[in-house]
């Protein structure tokens, strides 16, 4: 018989990605709660297998071979609840976003009001925001009919208009909806989900028109007035449609679906649960990128400006280190890329490299030269995405504000960015390039070079990929996720201070000195990047203390202010970095890497010797 | 672990090829099952629904929207021409008239009292899918389309441009080590699609395309010509919806890389014959390769017992000592080797990253070296 969910004892919990499915084995130890055994195999929700449980059972089973414990029954099945201490498991979770994840269009009136919230919404229910489309977006009917149209989406979010305010505009959107008739992504005769989240006296009239077409799901408006933003009833429906909808429509999610009494979460929504919760515990401000090889997802936890702490999530849909390495050369540019390399290459060779990376994603670098070109991709893919995500991240209202129809008028100004890098705690890297980086300082620097890292900020890798799992494992066991996140998935590596510097300084000043529990550690020079490591390389907490040596500098608490903060470091001890932000240019030379990369240690090879 | 599955691409003279060709939408099937097909044959033809156009009434009589129904002078279902009254009003005691006129043919397919807008759909436009192989009729899907199959002579790109395309095979007159110039090109290129070399340049290319060929198939490419044939750099390896009237079919990769013999004497053998391709890619799961077949009804009989006898497929192979492998990347990329060894352990590499390895004799240098698994592909 089945233990209840929060009394299992082994755990074996699933992602099912794009490419691969990962399985990790949890279980209760002596010592606690411990990520033990992790095995993994290709998806198999494509053709010709067309079953995302043959991909699950093949991952078990190269569990089961390392493990030597039996997982699957004779069929292939995952033995659940044998009542066997040595056999199967007691629970079965997962998390997927396989297929391409849960895809959504996102329609809404004004761009900046209702639809950007509805677009938070999406967001962090896990989606993929295909496309937001609101009135005043610039483009013609016709346009926005065929971009629908073009688009085929799991799910559309329809929103707009505050409650008791005019409906004329948001049942024009709706009939926009209408007029493209845009088709679901999986089965011919599934009906389109809609999620209708806008002003409440229009929602009789947009179910009307929207009935003839889709099945729509009325929630409360993510937009009740001007200044107050309430996007939790249309995530718990995206989650509902989700479940109901997309997933038993996907090839074997009847079967997923059955193994466990948990509903599969989608992967981001499960890495932002894991994200929200330690930043809650923590008391700090938290970003977290996961960058995989089609998309880029970076979370983060930053108060408002009522001191609330808010969860956003922003995916890069076509920023990448594989598929979509060529994406992010195109957005970036061959020269952003070649700024960060510490050797001369032609153009057409690198723009080769990356071509041949795209259309054969699973190759891995050979040299160490292909190596840090791939580093320098990461870098830029993720300075894109952090862009992006800055641009979603925004806080409403200044609390205070005035009612009514002024402050239409006064939107732009009661919007600010929420994430602030200067008084960011700590940044968590998750994903193949930035988990599996062969030196972990290579991670710290990919994150503080492509982040532009500023003040103090502790630097952290997820070890083996572990945050998906670890979120829909703590929907049943909080506790126990927790105890695994620590010993297990969070690495601490080690501490960024990079201050900011108003005045155009003579590159080698000092500009501040660095004290660890009280002693001196090292100080910090204009254009330079070093490290002061410890003995041992082990994790150890401590009292880090940064003085300006000149008045205009600012490390987080002013320019010329000193700053104290209790910190964690790892096998990277604190890293200095004097580059100033934004980067001084000077520093984007093939010498002036050379010489970063020398002084940090960071390729053993001739190459940057 | 002595043997391992290694992706590769699929080079066949003799595969079955089956496709499957649907229509958007709900139309009628115009092929019976085991009816012979031509690539340009109808396989299912249907009416796509007309653009919708809004109407703003209200705007248009400067009226709210309740003022603005009763003005209305059709309902939902009135056929209407361009031009007829779809609203009017008066004010004045009638002596100042203002009227909304229809902007298309159609019908009035809604008509919203909260907003005063009305909804005209246009009449629908046909729209029709061909068979785009030739070969029999497998199967129908009622109301949809069929199932197509053939015996083919078939071999899979790695990455290409441009949509479906059926024109005669011209093999160019050139090494396939060799960079493709434009004297390599036939003197008249109509309808044709030129197969050989490798890193043809830009000038070769538009050359090849004003001239009328309609496929270009060579092995590898410089990204800057690609960029420049197109007219944009590709960001997302999703391909196949360019409007040109070449499409282009890359076998090994990007740089300079020689045309795979296997292939280079596969569709040496259907020169002059008619051939289907497609340059749609699609790098991610459910991955879609560009492609060239050449159905065997269009070679001679004797031609097709050869293939048959000497075909070879494998679409996921094994790879074991003495397989014949692609190096994928650098520092050998594009070099053939045959393997010699597949250790269990992993193995540091220069990276400092621990990997899967094989060991393999270069056929070029003789010398044995040591590449990650994960980067070699087998030769089929």
């Amino acid at each position: 018989m089945n233990p209840l969910p929060e009394n299992a004892a082994t755990v074996l919990v699933t992602d099912c990605g794009s490419t691969t499915t990962k399985a990790l084995l949890f279980e209760r130890t002596e010592h606690g709660w411990r990520q033990t055994y992790r095995g993994e195999a290709p998806t198999t929700v494509e053709e010709p297998v067309a079953d995302v449980t043959v991909g699950v059972s093949n991952a078990c089973r190269e569990i089961q071979e390392i493990s030597g414990r039996q997982l699957l029954d004779d069929s292939g099945a995952l033995i659940i609840g044998a009542g066997n201490a040595a056999t199967g498991v007691d629970l079965y979770l997962s998390t997927s976003s396989a297929g391409g994840g849960l895809q959504m269009l996102v329609v809404g009136v004004v761009g900046t009001i209702s639809t950007e919230s509805a677009q938070r919404a999406a967001l962090g229910a896990g989606a993929i925001v295909m496309d937001a489309v609101s009135a005043d977006d610039g483009r013609e009917d016709y346009e926005r009919i065929e971009r629908i149209r073009h688009v085929k989406p799991d799910i559309v979010l329809l929103t707009g208009g505050i409650d008791g305010g005019s409906a004329s505009h948001v049942v024009e959107m709706a009939e926009i909806l209408v007029a493209a008739d845009p088709k679901a992504r999986f089965g011919d005769t599934l009906r389109l989900p809609v999620i209708y989240a806008g002003n409440t006296n229009a929602a009789t009239e947009v179910g009307e028109i929207l009935g003839r077409m889709a099945e729509v799901v009325v929630v409360k408006n993510v937009r009740p007035t001007l200044d107050r933003e309430n996007i939790t009833p249309a995530r718990e429906a995206i989650h509902e449609l989700f479940l109901s909808h997309v997933m038993s429509h996907s090839p074997g999610y009847r079967k997923l679906l059955a193994m466990s009494p948990v509903p599969v979460m989608p992967t981001p929504a499960a890495v932002g649960a894991v994200v929200n919760a330690y930043a809650n515990e923590s008391e700090k401000s938290v970003l977290c990128a996961d960058i995989g090889g089609a998309t880029t997802d970076i979370f983060s936890v930053f108060p408002d400006a009522q001191g609330k702490k808010v969860g956003n999530r922003s995916v890069s849909a076509n920023l990448g280190m594989s598929y979509s390495m060529a994406n992010v050369l195109v957005e970036a540019g061959i020269r952003n890329i070649m700024r960060w390399l510490p050797f001369s290459i032609g153009e057409g060779d690198l723009r080769d490299r990356l071509r041949n990376k795209m259309i054969r994603p699973t190759s891995i670098p050979q040299t160490m030269e292909d190596l840090v070109v791939e580093q320098a991709v990461c870098r830029e893919a993720l300075r894109l995405a952090l862009a992006h995500h800055k641009s979603l991240a925004i806080g409403i209202g200044d609390g205070g504000s005035t009612k009514g129809i002024a402050n239409i008028f006064r939107q732009s100004s009661s919007r600010f960015e929420l994430v602030d890098m200067m008084h960011l705690d700590v940044v968590i890297g998750s994903g193949g390039v930035l988990s599996h980086a062969p030196n972990r300082m290579q991670a710290a620097q990919m994150m503080l070079d492509g982040f532009a890292l500023e003040g103090i900020t502790e630097i952290a890798v997820d070890s083996i990929f572990m945050l998906p799992h670890l979120g829909v494992f703590s929907t049943v066991n909080a506790g126990g996720a927790h105890e695994i996140f620590t010993r297990d998935c969070l690495i601490p590596l080690g501490v960024a201070v990079a201050p900011v510097f108003s005045e155009r300084l003579p590159r080698g000043t000092e500009i501040a000195e660095v004290l660890w529990n009280d002693s001196y550690s090292g100080v910090l020079r204009v254009g330079e990047v070093s490290m002061v490591g410890f003995a041992g390389g082990e994790v150890r907490d401590g009292r880090l203390e940064v003085v300006p040596s000149h008045p205009s500098v600012d490390i987080g608490a002013g320019r010329g202010k000193q700053v104290v903060k209790n910190v964690r470091v790892g096998a990277c001890g604190l890293i200095l970095d004097g580059r100033n932000r934004p980067m001084m240019e000077d520093t984007f030379t093939v010498d002036a890497q050379r010489h970063i990369l020398q002084s940090l240690g960071l390729y053993n090879d001739e190459m940057v010797r | 672990m002595t043997n391992v599955l290694t992706p590769s691409l699929t080079i066949s003279g003799s595969l079955e090829v089956v496709r499957e060709r649907i229509l958007p939408m709900i139309g009628t099937v115009s092929v019976t099952e085991g009816q012979e097909v031509f690539p340009d044959t109808v396989i299912a033809e249907s009416a796509r629904p007309g653009e919708l156009h809004i109407v703003r009434v209200s705007d248009a009589l400067g009226l709210n929207p309740e003022d603005a129904m009763p003005c209305v002078t059709v309902v939902e279902g009135s056929k209407v021409s361009k031009g007829d009254v779809l609203a009017e009003s008066s004010t004045m005691w009638g002596l100042l008239r203002s009227t909304v006129l229809s902007p298309v043919d159609g019908v009035v397919e809604f008509v919203t009292p909260a907003t005063g807008h009305l909804g005209i759909r246009e009449p629908s436009t046909k729209v029709t899918v061909a068979a785009y192989i030739q070969g029999k009729i497998r199967s129908i899907y009622e109301e949809r389309g069929a199932l197509i199959a053939t015996q083919a002579v078939f071999v899979q790109g790695i990455f290409g441009v441009g949509g479906e395309k059926t024109g005669i095979i011209h093999m160019l007159d050139v090494l396939p080590n060799d960079a493709v110039g434009l004297e390599h090109l036939p003197q008249d290129c109509r309808g044709k699609i030129l197969i050989g070399g490798r890193s043809p340049s830009l000038e070769v290319l538009q050359k090849a395309k004003q001239d009328g060929a309609v496929g270009f198939v060579t092995a590898s490419i410089d990204d800057l010509v690609l960029s420049g044939f197109i007219g944009y750099d590709i960001g997302i390896a999703l391909t196949g919806d360019e409007d040109l009237s070449m499409s282009l079919i890359i076998t090994e990769g990007f740089g300079e890389i020689g045309l795979n013999p296997t292939i280079q004497s596969l569709l040496g053998v259907c020169d002059g014959k008619l051939a289907s391709i497609n340059g749609a890619t699609q790098v991610r799961a459910g991955a879609v390769r560009p492609e060239i077949v050449v159905s065997h009804g269009v070679l001679e009989q004797s031609l097709v017992n050869k293939l048959i006898e000497q075909s070879t497929t494998t679409i996921d192979g094994c790879l074991q000592v003495g397989s014949v492998v692609r190096i994928i990347r650098v520092p050998y990329f594009g070099k053939q080797a045959t393997v010699v060894d597949l250790p269990t352990d992993l193995v540091p590499l220069a990276t400092e990253a621990m990997a899967r390895v094989v060991t393999v004799r270069l056929h070029d240098s003789n010398a044995e070296v040591v590449i990650p698994r994960a980067n070699v592909e087998l030769v089929l």
